[in-house]
Order: C-alpha cells, then structure tokens, then sequence
C-alpha cells in the first residue's frame, strides 16, 4: 500500500433540498458516519454542489488534514466529476473520493418507507467509507485529441454540425448513406416558419 | 352546473378497483370509440367517451342512473383502434358491476322465456354468446321445472336464442317472429298480383340483413328506399336471428333469391351471429340440393361497418346468378 | 447542403457508412465504407447526359416512390455531390450510359466498395429518424384508397421541384383536390405503435395546410387533431394565422376512413368532441401526419458506437436533463432527430450544440481520461513462470493485453479501458484494477452484510447500463423494496464468480449481477464474457447446496428503469417466501467449500488487510 499516513476520514451528506433530507434526516446519516473507522468529520449540506458545500469539503481538507472523502448525494454519473475537481483544487489527489448514491438510489426510490430509506442510507454511506479506506491515488490519464470530426448523417443536424465545425476551423468529415446529403428536410417543400425553400 | 360535492373520487376509486377499470384514468378523449361504435349509430344518445369522461371525474350519479351504460354490447369494435390500449367494454362492465351492485338494472329490451313451452333443454345457454342464459328450477303452474331464465343485466337481445329454440319458447320483444314475418310482408308484398303472375321478368328477391353488417343510418334509410316491387329488405339484430323455415316460406310465396347479410367472421357484434348465420344457410343450401332446389338461390354474404355499397353489390351479384339459372329451376318452386 | 460541399474544412463523403469504430474519446478510428457508384466521382461533371439514354425507369425513394428515376440518375436535381450513381439491381447492363459518357469515361462497372479508415477525435451521430408507414392502420385505408396520402408524399406533390412540378393532384384519378382532411398523430401518441408524442407534425400540417390555402383560397381544408401542440417561438401566432385564414379545425381523433369506389371520395367519421357528436366528413383527398420513427438501422449503429437505445428506439442520450447532447460514450454527441423526434429549428439547434460540446474536446490539445485500468503484478502471473495461460488476453476487448510464454502479461496502457474483464478471468490474482480491486469491493460487501444480510438482495451492477437504470428508476420516481444494497463496478466483466460466492459466504439472502444488453456493452464483447460465466455458476451453486434461485442475472439498459425497480421487486418478493433459517442453514452449509476457493486471497495485499480488520473486529466482539 502506497499510502501509509493515519486515515482521516470527511464524510458528506447533501440534503439535496428536500430530494434527501424530504425523506430521511441528512444530520442521522452524518452522526452514524462519525461512529465509523477513521472518520474524523461528518456534515450535512443542503446542497453540496453548490458553491458553499464545496468550498466547506476544501476547507476542511486543508484545516482538518483531510485525506480520504466521502459523499453521500447523487449519482456518480451526475457530480463524480465536479467533487473530483473540488478534492483536486484542495490540493488532494481526486480518486481519494468515494461517491454514493443515496438519491437515485435510495430516496427517490423508498420515499414511501422513510425508517428502511435511512437505514439503507447509512450502510451505503458505510460501504463508502469501507471503500475509501482501501483506495489509492492515481495519476489522471491524459491522451492526445486527434483535431478532426466526424458526422454520421448529413442531414440538417448533420450539416447544422458540420459548418458550425468547419468554422471553428476543426477538419470534419460528413458521411451520409445516401448518394446525396439533405436527408428529410431536402424533400420538404417550403418549411416553417419562414416559408422559403429548404435546400 | 356540476358541483364539487357530485365528482365522488371514492367512486373513481371503486372503479379502478373493478376487474376490467383500471384503465379508466388514461383516456384522453379523442372520441375514436365514439366515432366508431356500432351502437351509437342507432342510439346516438350512448357515447363510450362521455361515459368515461363522466365517471373519470367520479360522477357517480349520472353514470349509474343512465341507460346508457347498459348499451354497450361489447362487439369491440373500439378496442383495437384505442390509442392508449383501453378495453372500453372491460371498463363498461366494470362501471355496469357496480350498478348493479348499487341496485341498477338494465333498462332491456331482453329476451323473454315462455315458461309454458321451455322444455328446458339449454339449448339456448350453449348459443347466448353473453352467457345471459342459464337453466333454473322455477315454480310453472305450481310445479317445480328447470328451465331457461335470462338476466336482464346481461342479455344484448341479439335474438340469436330466438332462433336457436327448438320448442319456438324464446321471444324478443322488439323482434318476434310474427313481426318477423309481418315485415316480410309487409304492404302484401308476397301476394301483389303481377309478381306471382311473371307480369315482370326481373327476379324478385329478399334481404335478410343485419344491422351491424351496413355502413350507417342514411345508408340504412337508402336501403329502405330500395324496396320496391323486385326488393324486400328486412333488417335483422343479428344474420343469427334468421331461421331456415321463414327464407323456405318466402320461397314458396314465389321469391327469387334470398340475401342473408352478416359482419364479417370475427367482427360480428354478437360475436358468434356470422357463425351461426351461415351455418344455417349452409345447411338450408344442402336441404335445398336434397329436394332439387338451386342452391344459388340463397346465399350468405358478409360485409363490414368499412365498406360502401356493400349491399348493393351483392344484390346485383344474387340477380345476375338466378338469371343464370335455368327458367324450369326456378318454376319449380313457383308451380 | 451546398455551404457544406463548398467548405474548405469540410470533406462529404456520401453514399457512405461508418462500419466499424475503434479508440475512445480524441482517439477515434473510424472505418468508413463508399458504396460503389459505378460513376468516376473524379470524371462525372454532372451533365446528365447518360440519363435520358438510360431506358430503366425505377421507383425513387427521394420522391416517396410516386415518380420514377432512370437506373443511372441522381436523386434529385439539387443533389450534393452532383454525381450520377447507377442502381446496379435494376441496370440492364445495356452501356447506353458509357455511349453517353463518351469521353468523359466517367462509367465503371468494375467499381467495389472501398473502405477508409479516419481518425478522428469526436463523432457527432445525426442519422436522422425515418417515416411511420401507415398502412398498418387498417381503418385509414392507406395503401388501400389512392386518396389517403402520407404527409411526406403531400410535401413532395405540392413541392415546385416535385414530380408534379407543385401542382397538387390526386392520385386516384389526376384531378386537383377541392377538399382536403389532415388527420394528426398518426403512429403518434398511439400505444399501439409509438407512445410518444413526434412534435413536429401539428406544424408541419398547418404549414401546409397554409401553403394550399394561399395558392387555392377556394379549398376546403380540415384538420382532426387531438392537441395542438404550438410551444415554441411563433408557432402559436402560426395556427392563429391558419384559423384566420379558415382552415377548419376540428378536435377528435378520426375513427375510420372509407372510400365511395365510384367517386374515389373519402368519408371522414369523427367524433367532434367540443359537440359530442360524430360527424361524417367528404374530402377528396386524406393526409395522414405520420410519426418520426428510429432509423431502421439504428441498432446496427448502436452495436458500433456501443450506444444505448431509448424505450422508444431512438439513442439514448446521457443525461435527458442535463447532458441531452452527449452519448454516455466520451466524445460522442447526437444532433437531430436520431436522439429524439424534433422539427428543423429544434435539429439546426442541436446540430450547433453537438458541434459547440465536441469542439470543448477537439480545440483541446489532450484531454484526461480515468485512470482506471488494469495492472498485472508480473510475479503472479504463470506466463512469466513458463506456462501457458492466455485467458486474460482472450477476455480482453481490446487486444491491449499481450502474452508470451516465460513473460508476464503485458497491459498496454493507452489500449485499456479499463472493464477488468481480465482481473475476474486472471486465476492467479495477477491482474487487479485500480479504483475497483477485489479488496475494495469486499470491504462494501462488508458493511452491507454485516446486519441481517438474509434479509438482503446484493447488486453487482455494471457502471454504464445498470447503474443507470437504477438511476433512472430513481428519476422516474419507480418505487421498490429496499432490500437491495449496490455494488457498482465499470463492466459485468468485471464481477467475479468469487465476488458472488463471498457474498453468500457473507449471509446475503439474494445476489443479482446486471449488466448490459449485449449490443450495449460499453466494452464491446464484456457482456458476453460476463453472461458465459454466470452461466456456469448456476451448477456451482446447486453443487455448493445453495438453492441457485437465489442467485439472479439480468441485463438491465440505462433507459429500463422500470425493469430495475421490477427486477429487485421481484426479488424481493421472492426472497420473502424463503425461509429465513433455512437460507442460514444454506450459507453456514456452503462456508467452508467456499473459503476454500477463496483462499487465494489471502495473497493479494490489500484483501489481506481488510480481512485483517475483520480478526481485529472478531477480536475485539469477544474481549466485549
């Protein structure tokens, strides 16, 4: 194991509004947190996106020598990258971050059972922690961007896309299956709402 | 004007609840099963939609007490052309269960039973395509006998029994046999002189047709007009309701041809009439081969609510196949 | 269209399709196919000169198929590129066309598809949507009655540049229409074909139905309708002009169609709602306002690009609120109705859009990727100890793995995507993947068995489809039980036979392992090494003495919300009719063939760190 200094453990709750903390109580899940190893801070936030939540995680990563954090909010496919961004521009390396689901995943979908909701809420916020204690930093990848584009379809999306590109000064190939380009606005007659023709 | 207090929610409730309801909440009310139901081309006060429409907003009331909620036969004409998928004669039924159970009962007209004549030998369970029918010990000149009995809720008086009881016990209110017959003769029709007498060469036919099976009321009032001295129409619930010994009868005063007109297999209104129809005149068809009558001469056609002019095609069609009979078939009958 | 042939960055390649795309984000290589013209596209100048000597007449799909096109001819006259291409199904080979040509010798029969492959470093996918054909509506009588036209085959009759040079006739007998009916939704907003509601057609039939109105003040035009649907900018102001100038709306949905045979005229029967009475309308000519549907090969682009489709078909996109341009893949971004039916206004925005999200990446010199690949600890592996093993590299969707006998397995970086198909298929440990090891999953399996696991259904879900489903369960608001705990990993390659085994080892009532569908796998073929896997575990179950209905697999989409919510509901159900005391009976059974295989573990380091803690918690459980 590469990372060897004592865990020190913040643990987040976003209340989401009233999408979390409508249906279970962000300050018991953030109490549970702070009964789990090595976490030494727990908070709620309302709304942990926001500038205040993440201007509170960075703080406390520099005041309370956070190394490992963990948020309870919404979906990694949602904020995984601006709370990695925020760990980033505290200075720690951002995959020492576990994000968990407790909105998509827990109240959205258990509104109606409130006491299973939290309870549900509190392992996954565990789970978090569990996991977060085991993970290691790693240096982002970054590859290089071939400047060329491709358009499949060279309809008026197509085109739409393939101008504003081409203008940009970006190189774009526009594929169309057809033996011309237009597709279904080519055969319209004149369109709405300017009446003119619509090649 | 409708007040808070009429739009009952428990009775949108109670609906949803019904086997058959739950659909009831997603009409948007385009007003297609309006446009295409059968029933409401010969009364226009029943309208699926409306109906929908009124107990959505838990108009209990209103729903209940209508006629209207029993008028639906539930041919399923509408069912596949819903565009949210609703059963519309599921959710009827559902709405009819709890009129029923709030003490409602179905206004009729119903098929009746002669309890003198029944011999109660079902019969006409077997052929109520609505399961209207069941056999019952009932009190008949102070003795107990098992015999038919309808449920008024039930019975769409398709007249379909009518024609299946052997013992002549069923009856219709609306269509008996003696009103049958009276409007196959009606005006003297069979005994106008100059038809019995060749005074014309045209054959002269009859029309036994099924009101589902044309297209809508003008065309109905069309087919009316076309009775003349060549043309009877006779319009019947159900191709179902035809029996074999009035198209013999008519036969023997002197008729040409004889048209049956149903729906079309598997859109028959009564569900099981186009079967039963030309079942009949199928078999009516091999008597006839039997005793040396053409069998060209009475024929089973089936059309749809979709097709114009319809009759008038296969009237023209039955005319251009008994002028090509033989002049001897036909006197035979006639002599 | 001729902007896009003129542009100096811009390079069509028509008559064209993408077959086969490989890398990621900035790093695309795509294979691109030209169909064969049988036109020298360097020598056709466009004259059209082979056209009137071709004797092939055959149906042109540009016209919807109501005016024909000779077997050598271009769509249409404004057609981009100019070139003349042959229809080789229907050409007669009679080289009428090559006379023509004469010195041009632009024709060449011998012509092959030609593949090109193009790196480029994002892809905008705009392949449009296709047309609803209505003749599966028995009661329109499309396809039946010459008179019942679709709204496509109106803008070609009534279009100046059209077969009938704009003068709208009918078909049935090539007389001018006097009354004409447009009937909206067709295929739309109908359950029985496309639940969704295709957006563009209330305007496009007021539009035309303005257009006739102009150019016939005399004619009578109708318009069933169920909604206007009117909401953006003008468009209101639009279907005020049309009422103005007397297009006649009426509110209900048109029951049937029916043709008088003699006259060819249509009868209407509608439903007037505002009079609740049904009406019997003769027009002369009935326009059906189809829905836009899912190109039909939609799918075979979906395989390629590992894109998710929609419940309706159409791509799915990554976030329906906040991302709408964007694929789940990086660096892949839809324009136009191929993500969802939409009118021009609605397409040329989006076509902007795709454009402005994919040059953030394009304008870029590198762009991060995650680092979430996979590593081989070269002492484990067995091919580095002379023996032959492989089954890392066979997994691998990529080829980023290379194996030689007497070294070890060798993972090219940049080449990984980092699924870990290869870590669950390693039977050595060698192979573990960062932000997703072993150790890490174990550790949550932990805490979410650690109270009452009977009563629990553990989800090992795959991070691009099932994790997104249960997403959008919870968008969708669908409520189920909440019995199940999640484990989300990158691919259903990625879950180990092992991970199920340890979490029956761990008490859990239920185990469900979900992926992609298989022509959604973001990783290509991961999927299917996954589904090969877990259908082996089945046995091994009923062999350990643990009942296998306890143990479920399901490939659940991004877009299948309601089949996650429906799946752990069935679960749960299930779960309930066990015997709770029998499902310990069952574990306690099973614990010890499965510490046994489980074992190997123990060498990996970090495993042997939580399973430390573990003894310490046993430890400390007794001292208390």
């Amino acid at each position: 194991m590469p990372n060897r200094e004592p865990l020190r453990i913040g643990v987040y709750v976003c209340s989401c509004g009233s999408n979390i903390g409508g249906v279970i109580d962000p300050g018991a899940v953030a109490e549970y947190a702070r009964t789990l190893p090595d976490v030494v801070l727990a908070r709620t936030s309302l709304y942990l996106c926001g500038d205040p939540g993440q201007n509170r995680i960075k703080q406390d990563i520099v005041e309370h020598r956070l190394n490992r954090v963990v948020i309870a909010a919404c979906s990694v496919r949602m904020h995984e990258p601006t709370f990695r961004a925020c760990l980033a521009e505290a200075g720690l390396n951002p995959f020492l971050m576990e994000m968990t689901n407790i909105r998509e995943q827990d109240t959205w979908v258990h509104a109606h059972v409130p006491d299973q909701a939290l309870i549900k809420a509190k392992e996954m916020v565990a789970a978090a922690v569990a996991k977060v204690r085991h993970v290691a930093p790693l240096a982002p990848l970054r590859v290089p961007v071939t400047k060329r584009a491709l358009v499949i379809g060279g309809g008026v999306a197509g085109i739409s896309a393939a101008l504003d590109l081409g203008d940009m000064g970006i190189p774009t190939v526009l594929v169309e299956k057809e033996l011309s380009i237009g597709g279904t606005m080519a055969q319209l007659n004149k369109t709405f709402p300017t009446m003119d023709c619509s090649i | 004007m409708i007040r808070p207090e009429q739009m009952d929610r428990r009775f949108v409730e109670e609906i949803l609840a019904e086997p058959g309801g739950e659909h009831l909440l997603t009409c948007w009310s385009c007003g297609t099963c309006a446009a295409t139901c059968l029933v409401r081309r010969f009364n226009p006060a029943f309208n699926p939609r409306l109906i929908l429409h009124k107990a959505g907003l838990g108009l209990r009331e209103a729903v209940l007490s209508s006629a209207e909620i029993w008028a639906c036969s539930a041919c399923d004409a509408c069912y596949p052309r819903c565009p949210q998928g609703i059963h519309i004669s599921d959710v009827m039924r559902a709405i009819r269960n709890l009129a029923i159970r709030a003490g409602y009962e179905a206004p009729g007209p119903a098929a009746q039973v002669d309890a003198a004549t029944c011999s109660g030998c079902a019969v006409c369970t077997r052929a109520c395509p609505y399961a209207a029918i069941e056999r019952k010990p009932q009190m008949v000149n102070g003795q107990e006998r098992t015999i038919a009995w309808v449920d008024r809720n039930l019975c769409q008086a398709c007249g379909i029994c009518v024609a299946a009881c052997p013992s002549g016990a069923m009856s219709l209110e609306a269509m008996n046999d003696a009103e049958l017959l009276t409007r196959v003769a009606a005006g003297g029709w069979l005994e106008q002189p100059g038809f019995l007498q060749g005074a014309s060469d045209a054959p002269r036919l009859l029309a036994f047709v099924c009101q589902w099976s044309i297209r809508a009321e003008e065309e109905w009032e069309r087919l009316q007009g076309l009775n003349d001295e060549h043309l009877r129409v006779v319009i019947l619930p159900c191709s179902g309701r035809v029996e074999p010994a009035h198209v013999l009868l008519a036969l023997s005063k002197g008729v040409d041809g004889v048209l049956v007109m149903g729906c079309h297999e598997g859109e028959c209104h009564y569900q099981r009439g186009t079967y039963l129809g030309r079942g009949k005149v199928a078999l009516l068809n091999e008597m006839m081969a039997a005793v040396g009558l053409a069998p060209q001469r009475v024929r089973f056609a089936e059309s749809s609510a979709l097709e114009r002019r319809a009759f008038e095609r296969q009237v023209a069609a039955l005319r251009e196949a008994i002028a090509a009979l033989r002049p001897a078939e036909i006197s035979e009958v006639r002599g | 269209m001729v902007d896009a042939a003129r542009h100096p960055k811009i390079t069509i390649k028509a008559y064209s399709e993408v077959e086969r795309v490989d890398g990621y984000i900035g790093n695309f290589r795509a294979f691109i196919t030209q169909k064969p013209r049988y036109v020298i596209e360097e020598r056709c100048t466009g004259c059209g000169e082979c056209v009137p000597v071709c004797p092939i007449e055959v149906p042109n799909p540009f016209e919807m198929n109501i005016a024909p096109r000779k077997a050598i001819d271009v769509p249409h006259g404004q057609a981009v590129p100019l070139i003349y291409a042959i229809d080789i199904e229907n050409c007669i080979k009679c080289y009428q066309c090559v006379t023509a040509c004469g010195e041009r010798d632009a024709i060449d029969f011998l012509q092959e598809p030609r593949t090109e492959e193009v790196e480029v470093g994002a892809i905008i996918v705009a392949t449009g949507a296709d047309h609803f054909n209505p003749s599966v509506i028995p009661e329109y009588g499309y396809g039946r009655y010459p008179n019942v036209i679709t709204a496509m085959e109106l803008e070609r009759l009534a279009n100046s540049a059209g077969p009938t040079v704009g003068r709208l006739i009918r078909p049935s007998d090539g007389q001018p229409p006097h009354r004409l009916a447009f009937i909206q939704c067709v295929g739309s907003r109908d359950k029985r074909f496309n639940e969704y509601c295709s957006g563009y057609c209330c305007m496009a039939s007021i539009k035309n139905a303005i257009l006739l109105k102009q150019e016939h003040p005399e004619m009578e035009i109708t318009i069933f309708y169920m909604d206007i649907r009117s909401p953006s900018k003008g468009y209101e102001e639009f279907y005020n002009r049309a009422r103005q100038m007397g297009i006649r709306f009426i509110r209900g949905r048109p029951a049937q169609i029916t043709e008088d045979p003699e006259t060819g005229n249509l009868f209407i029967e509608v439903e007037d709602q505002d009079l609740g009475q049904v009406l019997e309308v003769e027009v002369d000519m009935a326009v059906l306002a189809t829905a836009l549907i899912p190109q039909p090969d939609t799918q075979q682009l979906a395989t390629t690009l590992t894109l998710a489709r929609s419940p309706s078909g159409f791509f799915m996109e990554y976030h329906p609120k906040l991302r709408p341009i964007d694929a789940p893949n990086d660096g892949i971004f839809f324009a136009g109705t191929a993500q969802g039916p939409k009118d021009i206004p609605a397409s040329v925005a989006q076509g902007s859009a795709a454009a402005a999200r994919a040059a953030r990446v394009l304008n870029a010199e590198t762009w991060e990727i995650e680092p979430v690949i996979a590593r081989v600890e070269p002492s484990l592996c067995i091919s580095a100890q002379g023996k032959k093993c492989g089954l890392c590299a066979a997994a691998c969707p990529y080829n980023a793995i290379i194996v030689e006998v007497g070294r070890a397995a060798q993972i090219i970086p940049a080449k990984c995507h980092g699924c870990g198909g290869c870590v669950a298929e390693c039977p050595q440990n060698a192979i573990t993947q960062d932000h997703f090891t072993d150790a890490q999953i174990v550790a949550q399996m932990r805490e979410y068995l650690r109270e009452k696991p009977e009563e629990k259904i553990l989800v090992l879900m795959c991070h691009w489809c099932s994790y997104g489903g249960a997403d959008n369960a919870g968008v969708s608001h669908f409520q189920y039980p909440p019995d199940s705990r999640g484990i989300r990993v990158m691919c259903s390659a990625r879950m180990d036979q092992d991970l199920v085994l340890e979490a029956f080892r761990r008490g859990a009532g239920m185990v469900l392992v979900s992926g992609c569908h298989p022509q959604d796998c973001h990783y290509i073929s991961g999927q299917q090494v996954a589904a090969r896997r877990f259908e082996r575990l089945f046995r091994t179950l009923e062999r350990l003495g643990i009942n296998p209905e306890r143990f479920r697999v399901e490939w659940i989409s991004a877009a299948e919300g309601e089949k996650y919510a429906r799946v752990i509901t069935e679960m749960s159900q299930k779960l309930a009719s066990f015997d709770k005391a029998a499902l310990r009976r069952e574990n306690e059974a099973a614990r010890k063939a499965i510490m046994q295989r489980l074992l190997r573990w123990r060498s990996l380091p970090d495993m042997a760190a939580v399973l430390a803690e573990e003894e310490e918690e046993e430890k400390e459980a007794v001292l208390e």
